[in-house]
């Protein structure tokens, strides 16, 4: 290892880029798997028997097969297609096939939290707001949805904690982030100061999403605290 | 008077056997009904039936004279479409034994979000009126209150002003002091005498005899799916005529 200032400054600027690609993935996944996730959780408890088996497929598919085949998949899975098939507007360039995977993927395990988090509010909160006029989309808008928040924070800020170490993943289709310039710079200079720094940038920003998921936490906890008397 | 709740032959199964037997309940306005029996014996369902809380088997139902369901010729249940179902429903209060008051909402925010949300109404009168509510069940100073912040009395005291924000044209309690610590029953009891006194129209299913005797101008008991008895206060404690009547009385007087 080598940690002399002018060694370790000549490695910042590519690995701080890495790092902004690395967040640039972090980001638009959740900003894309965080909405979707939702359909798909009200898709699975819908009492509409095809769109119910169709969303637990979904998940079962995205949950049941390991991220990296289906990061394979729509990166040169699809190329093969587009070739074969002529519809070249199949082939996706390295960065939106990672997107589009991880969103997809992320999708998945945000559906289940959410299903699980609508399904334990209690069942009298569905029959005072029958009784009260509210339709069914009215009572999930209004009533579920609004209390499910504060018990999904805990699951979701773990998944995404998850993500931040699974877009180190985009290395094996030689997106340039994080690990990958880090893996680059140690493979060309021989030493491990670059996977050392990397591990720092890693620990950032998860624990940058720790604090912001408990302040989070609080502030939807606040009419679950008892009075002080 | 007009009958406001109309439960005709009323019959509903469940997975064990009949929870409804041929159920006749009519509640005219002004009325004070208490459904009294043992657990199980059908009069939490037969409330829960009248607002389609749960669905009938068999049976007539109309809420101030219009039909909520109906059976048909061929003996099938025809229920109005959902829109009408929860016109009919919003006219009728209900206040649950678990209060079931929307954890996320303030108590004012609880009593004034359906007639804001749901019935449109402008919402300075609203809120006007949820604070005069809160004056009745005597929690004024709660407005701002979580329900979580609250005792079970308060909360079902919360839960009987939304239920009334609504200005339903009866109220309809399912065991509203079953959940309750006895040391909170009686401010709860208080707001629904109260009412009473004020001529509400209410149906109450309760476990509380002393009370159901003294608010109501009728008493039901309910046994294994039927109505068994049914008549004023005085009869049905003083002078009641089936056997299965004076059991259950000597069993909780």
């Amino acid at each position: 290892m080598n940690l002399s200032m002018e060694y370790i400054s000549a490695l910042l600027p590519s690995l701080l880029g890495g790092m902004a690609e690395t967040l640039k993935l972090f980001l638009m996944t959740l900003l894309f798997s965080l909405p979707l996730g939702l359909p798909i959780a009200l898709g699975s408890i819908s009492r509409f028997w095809p769109v119910k088996a169709l969303c637990k497929l979904y998940v079962w598919l995205f949950r049941g097969t390991p991220l990296m085949l289906q990061l394979f998949f729509f990166y040169y899975g699809l190329g093969i297609i587009a070739n074969d098939s002529g519809m070249l507007f199949l082939r996706l360039d390295r960065f939106p096939a990672v997107i589009l995977t991880y969103t997809l993927n992320y999708a998945a395990y945000f559906a289940e939290i959410y299903r699980a988090g609508i399904q334990s509010i209690d069942r009298g909160q569905y029959e005072a707001a029958k009784t009260l006029g509210f339709t069914r989309g009215q009572t999930m808008s209004k009533i579920i949805i609004p209390q499910t928040i504060r018990r999904i924070i805990p699951p979701v800020s773990n998944e995404t904690i998850t993500l931040v170490k699974d877009t180190a993943l985009a290395n094996v289709i030689a997106v340039s982030e994080l690990l990958k310039v880090a893996k680059d710079a140690s493979n060309r200079d021989t030493n491990t100061t670059a996977y050392m720094l990397a591990a720092v940038g890693y620990l950032m920003i998860t624990f940058l999403l720790t604090m912001l998921y408990r302040q989070l936490e609080k502030r939807f906890s606040r009419h679950e605290q008892e009075a002080v008397a | 008077m007009s009958a406001i709740i109309e439960m005709s032959n009323i019959v509903k199964r469940f997975a064990g056997g009949p929870a409804l037997d041929d159920v006749t309940l009519h509640v005219k306005t002004g009325e004070q009904v208490a459904i009294i029996g043992s657990s199980g014996s059908g009069k939490s369902t037969l409330l829960r039936c009248a607002n389609h809380l749960e669905a009938i088997d068999s049976g007539r139902i109309a809420i101030n004279g219009q039909a909520l369901a109906e059976t048909d010729a061929a003996g099938k249940v025809r229920y109005k479409s959902d829109a009408v179902i929860r016109s009919l429903i919003m006219q009728t209060g209900m206040v649950f034994q678990h209060f079931n008051l929307f954890g996320h909402l303030t108590c004012m925010e609880n009593i004034t979000i359906a007639p804001i949300q749901i019935k449109k109404e402008p919402e300075e009168v609203v809120r006007a009126r949820a604070a005069d509510l809160l004056r009745v069940v005597g929690l004024e100073h709660k407005a701002g209150a979580y329900p979580a912040q609250l005792s079970g009395g308060q909360k079902q005291r919360v839960a009987i002003a939304r239920a009334l924000a609504m200005r339903p044209s009866i109220l309809l309690f399912d065991e509203p002091t079953s959940a309750l610590d006895p040391e909170v029953t009686g401010e709860v009891l208080r707001v629904i005498r109260e009412l009473a006194a004020q001529g509400y129209t209410m149906v109450l299913v309760t476990h509380e005899m002393g009370f159901a005797r003294e608010v109501a101008d009728r008493v039901i008991f309910m046994d294994q799916a039927k109505i068994v008895e049914e008549g004023a206060p005085e009869q049905i404690f003083e002078s009641p005529k089936s056997d299965r009547l004076k059991a259950f009385l000597n069993a909780v007087l």
